[in-house]
């Protein structure tokens, strides 16, 4: 019997090796064909610039960037955001009652007075006590909204709806450097798309090791300390081959949080943020998708290969730690909440193809991970373990492993994504990166989402913890 | 040996290779597991793909690696001899071809019977650099004729129209939009072939060639299905300019009001609307009435009566002040805004009403919003309203008069397209 239910185990995560395998493949050759598509779609920065700038129909857009105690790098933060380049935006600065001088500093330094508005709730946060906007005409795009106490992004971002004025928002976090060109580069797709664009997803970066001059990414880097570097690979294989080729069905795993471009009406008649998620952008899309489909309206969302934002990322194995369990337990949240999504044609290739999709690839992969190397402990115990076999498959994943890194610094090269700094050294580190994650990075972050998953099982209270910045590089 | 054999050589050669490699790699794996052999061709397969992948980021980095030096070497060559071709008030706007030689720095023997740009690369380049310096300094109009002439001096025209004809999809869209920047002529017949392509923006973009070079008449080519079925914020955002260009020059605009008659899509209604408001197509006001009693429409509705508000077409008030208790709350804002520009005097009591029965702040905002605009009349109303307002509605009239929320900017100096949604402040 044992040897029965051995064979049955390892037949099917062969089956599912395999699968996994061909649906990477799969979208390496979708990606390759949305760049193709891009490469005529979406021209260089200079024409987009000089196509939309002039134009009185150019879409307004608001920049929303909720700010909890960040009285060391407000100041910065918001000057980066006012370096942005595009003829009609605002920015709305949220502050969740910060407990130290990030109201004050902005006060000061953006000569910001009270001024009398009377905010409309569209969606649900907790009250906003004042809005302000600036006496210096220079300032004139900048809007402070002092609001209490919510303690997660997703409720000051539900507050920068309330008070948001234009048909598009960004939702991003008050620390990302943002491209100056990432306006336009959405906004273009955004403006060519015959269907109401919905969502318009970015590529983003860590910033760990990048030289930030005026506002923006001067000198792009890899990460050279060990967890950010692994996470750069990581958002890399997201961003330019799953996104895109997922972009290329019209559909997408999600719209990062970090930066992400919405039509504010949908979102509005979605009901905003959750405010109790802890995967609230990966559930307003698929909330915004929902509504779409049963409301009959045609929608697109689109993915831009370019990197318009860089963040960063958590530095220590403690903060990564902490935020992989977080995004485990929003995925299986996720999966939960919506399932009526799952495999139902109503909701098209979201329904039919993505989210069973994700419950194959990313929800289900920990946990056969997991079993599978508990299995192999157990067998090794046992003594039944045939090791030239074992080398043998490690060695085909393995170098899959590797090729799929090289594909990202293929699509990165025909694309122009990144403008690397050294970009030799950039591409050696990323391979380096890529031959020693399976050993390392690998079986933690299976680890973490494991122990994430049985964290919600066990419903245990989740505490948002954010991630302590070290700041980026100024260039002297 | 001619390339046919050789070819076939070559293919036998590869293809005994490749048998004997997998004949062995057969024998080797004969007796293992099904999950090994496939796991040892898959390995196979993996390591094809990455020689291929490591081949093509090493042809990639090369070609773009090329084209940056040549670049370099066209821009310090020509660069500054082009700027002030192009933009130098010193010199006038009709060079002979031997004058941009001596300004180009050119050495006149070595140019007899050569031309000056050989390689596709150089050309590709050098378009490229000239595209790039009139979209930089796209305030200043360039100098046409000299434009012309240094498209001739280097070939240009006949390299840009091998690209529409015969390049790749990428080439098409870069000689077409380089063809339009550099206002050269392109035939219709090139145009009709484009407008046929499988790529929507190859298409797009031949429509709009037509719209700056057709006469009225040939604008007809908007009326393709693809436009129906296809368009987009940026189809509006093209044709306003090439219409704005065609204005400039002198041609004539077609009645875009007419034109709202030929299209079932009642987006592109919305389009043309707005357009004749961009245009200040007064003439044709009138004509849009019909559409204005059949339409369901309710953006179309609330673009007629922008239009006509901002044209000024005074007739049309009775039409909207009768239409405005059946309609939804933004198409009210819209009329009301149409009829604070009209200034009539007749239809004040509409802000009022709205103000004092509409239950969306929106609308009582922007009820204040017209009083204020609707001159002493309206303004001593406002006051009025101001005075005998209830505690709550007090915030209402602060954040109207607040100077840096600029509420107070005139109608007439809002945006032509009205962008903003429904303003979440009272």
């Amino acid at each position: 019997m044992w040897v029965t239910l051995y064979n049955i185990f390892a037949i099917m995560v062969f089956c599912y090796t395999l699968f996994l395998l061909i649906s990477y493949l799969m979208l390496i050759f979708q990606s390759y064909r949305a760049q193709n598509r891009l490469k005529v779609d979406l021209p260089d920065d200079e024409t987009i610039k000089y196509l939309m700038r002039s134009s009185p129909l150019t879409p307004g857009v608001s920049i929303i960037a909720p700010a909890f105690n960040e009285e060391v790098t407000i100041i910065d933060n918001v000057n980066s955001l006012m370096h942005i380049d595009y003829p009609n935006f605002e920015i709305i600065i949220v502050n969740d009652a910060s407990t130290d001088r990030t109201m004050e500093l902005l006060i000061n330094e953006y000569k910001l007075v009270e001024v009398p508005y009377d905010v409309a709730m569209k969606v649900p946060s907790k009250p906003i006590k004042r809005v302000f906007k600036s006496t210096d005409p220079r300032y004139s795009k900048l809007v402070v909204v002092d609001k209490e106490h919510g303690g997660r992004k997703s409720d000051g971002s539900n507050a920068g709806i309330n008070v948001c004025a234009n048909k598009y928002f960004v939702c991003t976090d008050v620390d990302c450097i943002i491209d100056p060109m990432a306006l336009y580069r959405m906004m273009w797709l955004v403006v060519n798309s015959h269907d109401p664009m919905i969502g318009v997803s970015a590529t983003m970066l860590m910033s760990n090791n990048c030289t930030v001059d005026n506002g923006r990414v001067s000198e792009a880097r890899v990460p050279t300390r060990f967890f950010p570097m692994f996470q750069q690979l990581e958002y890399l294989r997201s961003f330019l081959i799953g996104k895109l080729g997922w972009s290329n069905f019209n559909v997408l795993p999600n719209i990062s949080g970090g930066f992400g471009l919405f039509d504010t009406d949908v979102v509005v008649k979605s009901g905003g943020y959750d405010q109790t998620s802890m995967a609230e952008d990966v559930d307003m899309l698929l909330r915004m998708v929902t509504y779409m489909c049963n409301s009959g309206k045609p929608f697109r969302v689109a993915q831009v290969p370019k990197v318009c934002c860089w963040t960063e990322g958590p530095n220590t194995m403690k903060q990564l730690y902490r935020q992989r369990i977080r995004w485990a337990r929003g995925l299986f949240e996720i999966v939960s909440h919506h399932r009526k999504l799952f495999a139902n044609s109503h909701y098209g290739f979201f329904g039919i193809v993505l989210l069973p999709y994700i419950f194959m690839a990313e929800f289900l992969a920990p946990l056969f991970e997991g079993c599978g190397f508990l299995f192999m402990i157990w067998l090794t115990i046992k003594g039944g373990v045939n090791w030239e076999t074992t080398a043998i498959m490690f060695f085909m994943i393995y170098l899959f492993s590797i090729m799929l890194t090289l594909f990202v610094i293929l699509f990165n090269v025909v694309a122009d994504a990144v403008d690397w700094h050294s970009k030799t050294k950039a591409y050696l580190t990323l391979l380096f990166a890529s031959m020693i994650e399976p050993f390392v990075y690998h079986p933690f972050i299976t680890y973490c989402s494991n122990y994430g998953y049985w964290q919600f099982i066990l419903k245990t209270t989740a505490i948002w913890t954010p991630i302590q910045r070290k700041g980026v590089k100024k260039k002297s | 040996m001619d390339t046919i054999s050789l070819l076939t050589y070559y293919f036998k050669l590869m293809w005994a290779y490749g048998s004997y490699y997998m004949l062995n790699f057969y024998n080797t794996f004969r007796d293992y597991p099904l999950g090994v052999r496939v796991s040892a061709i898959l390995i196979s397969v993996w390591l094809i793909i990455i020689i291929v992948v490591i081949c093509e980021i090493g042809r990639q980095t090369l070609s773009k690696k090329r084209r940056k030096n040549s670049r370099k070497n066209i821009y310090e060559k020509y660069g500054e001899g082009i700027k002030r071709i192009l933009w130098d008030s010193d010199i006038s706007d009709d060079l002979s071809q031997n004058e941009m030689i001596n300004i180009l720095g050119i050495d006149q023997k070595q140019v007899i019977g050569k031309r000056l740009l050989n390689t596709y690369l150089e050309k590709q380049v050098f378009c490229r650099m000239v595209y790039d310096l009139i979209i930089h300094d796209q305030m200043r109009e360039s100098r046409n004729k000299n434009l012309h002439q240094l498209m001739e001096l280097f070939v240009i025209q006949k390299f840009l129209e091998d690209d529409v004809n015969y390049g790749n999809n990428w080439n098409k869209v870069s000689a077409i939009s380089m063809l339009r920047a550099f206002k050269l002529y392109i035939s219709p017949w090139v145009i009709n072939k484009l407008l046929e392509n499988k790529s929507k923006r190859i298409r797009r973009l031949a429509l709009y060639s037509t719209v700056r070079s057709g006469a009225e008449t040939d604008l007809e080519v908007f009326e393709t299905a693809f436009f129906e079925k296809n368009n987009c914020i940026y189809d509006e955002i093209m044709i306003g300019y090439e219409l704005q260009r065609r204005k400039k020059n002198g041609m004539q605009l077609p009645n875009l009001a007419l034109w709202t008659t030929r299209f079932n899509n009642p987006e592109i209604k919305c389009m043309l609307v707005r357009m004749m408001r961009r245009f200040e197509q007064r003439e044709f006001c009138p004509q849009l009435k019909p559409l204005f009693d059949a339409t369901q429409h309710k953006k179309l509705v609330e673009e007629i009566c922008r239009t006509w508000g901002y044209l000024q077409y005074k007739d049309s008030e009775d039409a909207m002040s009768e239409a405005f208790t059946i309609q939804g709350d933004d198409t009210k804002v819209a009329i009301m805004h149409a009829i604070a520009r009209l200034r009539s005097g007749r239809n004040m009591k509409l802000f009022t009403y709205s103000y004092e029965n509409s239950s969306n702040p929106h609308v009582r905002f922007e009820a204040l919003r017209c009083l204020y605009n609707y001159g002493r009349e309206g303004r001593q109303k406002l006051k009025n309203l101001e005075q005998n307002a209830e505690e709550k509605d007090k915030k209402f009239f602060a954040f109207f008069h607040n100077p840096i929320t600029l509420q107070k900017i005139p109608l007439d100096e809002l945006q032509i397209y009205h962008q903003t949604i429904e303003t979440s402040y009272l």
